[in-house]
């Protein structure tokens, strides 16, 4: 894939990620506080295309893009970027050398689970800065043991990583004509290299 | 959010305006008395004021954070730090707490503040060539800045291009009979997919046209760029930079 061909996707893929930023809805209708966002599927969609790297810019830009248009909550929207970032480049990292359906719904799954443990340990170091309290404080407030409070944000992040890696399974098998021809193309480009 | 205007604030060198924002909110995370609050609000009112931004569009910001500021301001007042100051019922307010609750709250607001008042008055063009400058300043990091700010404003050039997209797709699968509005998970998931498809292949054929042009016009990375505006720092600038220092250090010795 040629370089001005890369920036044009990480650009357009992130503009799409911003406008997905904007809808949210709860996942369950009982639970409205867990809100669900499907802007990391374009950047996930990225980082199968184009490299884990340009997956995780697209999280960046998205997420710069986001502050400057809503604004308010850096420290949430900086939050936001680690954990997207983390998730879509443990996704993608593996399946840049093994391109097959197999490897990415495998990396997808131990990036689900590592995403949600690195949120908890988030939460753990930001919490205390943000409330100005310490997480067994909170946790007592709210009439919970501190390891029933981080089983929580763990659970959370579980059903919202995994929700997005549901849906893009799906989509990959329909765009991956377009996978396939970066595919060939890099095939093309190392034979010339050789 | 950018609202133009001609104020001195609005005029001041991005790059400036990127780093004392964020000098500022990081100090107040880092004040320990309430003098230092008073000073660090004094100097952000007289920010706003010489912005000519209405305070009330800046406090729009903070209302679409207002619950986690609540509910901030809530767990401290109940905290039971200090004396007892009253009894009501189960809940036991403290002396200390509320100072605590009122900290914590008054923190908060400080940051969104500060934030939303910078994207007002500084335009995501000109911030994302700030981030470039700045970026290209660290060693070996200069191409990557340039990329970084050339993603970030085909970006912004294409989110509301994307937003109308977004719309046209979501009517002409409604149309057809999509499960959007569909109240079960499933049938939500359905919904989305019927639009991100589309919506992703039309962003991938848009990538190649933008690649395609970009290749036409001779696009070749930050080598051999020229710019058209060049950000150039003022006399003002070096003024601003030393006040916000001088403020920034007062603040934390006081």
């Amino acid at each position: 894939m040629s370089k001005n061909k890369r920036i044009a996707i990480v650009s357009v893929m992130s503009a799409l990620a911003t406008v997905m930023m904007f809808i949210e809805f709860p996942i369950f209708p009982q639970a409205s506080f867990l809100k669900f966002d499907p802007s990391e599927i374009p950047a996930l969609i990225t980082g199968f295309m184009a490299g884990p790297l340009a997956g995780v810019l697209v999280v960046l830009v998205k997420d710069v893009l986001f502050f400057f248009a809503k604004s308010g909550d850096v420290i949430g929207v900086m939050m936001n970027f680690i954990a997207g970032a983390s998730f879509v480049f443990l996704s993608t990292i593996w399946y840049k050398w093994k391109r097959t359906k197999r490897v990415a719904v495998i990396s997808m799954s131990i990036a689900t689970i590592v995403s949600a443990v690195v949120m908890v340990m988030l939460n753990v170091v930001v919490v205390p800065i943000y409330f100005k309290m310490t997480l067994s404080e909170i946790a007592s407030w709210a009439k919970m043991t501190v390891p029933q409070l981080l089983a929580i944000i763990f659970a959370f992040n579980l059903i919202k990583f995994g929700t997005v890696s549901l849906i893009t399974v799906p989509i990959y098998k329909r765009v991956s004509s377009f996978f396939k021809v970066s595919l060939e193309e890099g095939l093309q480009e190392r034979r010339i290299e050789e | 959010m950018y609202v133009p205007g001609d104020s001195p604030v609005h005029a001041l060198d991005p790059r400036l305006k990127l780093l004392g924002f964020m000098g500022m909110i990081i100090t107040i995370f880092a004040v320990r008395s309430a003098h230092g609050y008073f000073v660090m609000y004094a100097f952000l009112f007289v920010l706003i004021i010489l912005s000519k931004v209405s305070p009330r569009f800046l406090l729009r910001s903070v209302k679409s954070i207002w619950f986690l500021i609540l509910l901030a301001g809530v767990f401290q007042l109940f905290s039971g730090y200090g004396r007892v100051l009253f009894e009501f019922g189960p809940f036991v307010v403290h002396a200390e707490s509320v100072f605590l609750a009122v900290e914590v709250v008054s923190r908060l607001i400080f940051v969104v503040l500060c934030a939303s008042l910078m994207t007002v008055t500084t335009s995501p063009i000109e911030l994302s060539d700030a981030v470039e400058s700045l970026m290209g300043k660290l060693p070996g990091m200069k191409r990557f800045a340039h990329e970084l700010a050339m993603v970030m404003s085909i970006s912004i050039r294409f989110v509301p291009v994307m937003a109308e997209e977004a719309e046209n797709i979501l009517k002409a699968q409604t149309s057809r009979g999509a499960p959007i509005d569909d109240r079960k998970f499933t049938g939500k998931l359905k919904g989305i997919l019927s639009v991100a498809i589309p919506l992703i292949v039309l962003s991938l054929r848009r990538a190649e046209e933008i690649a395609l042009a970009m290749e036409a016009r001779g696009y070749r990375g930050w080598e051999g760029r020229t710019r058209f505006r060049e950000l150039r720092w003022k006399a003002k600038d070096t003024v601003f930079a030393m006040m916000v220092s001088s403020i920034i250090i007062l603040c934390l010795f006081i």
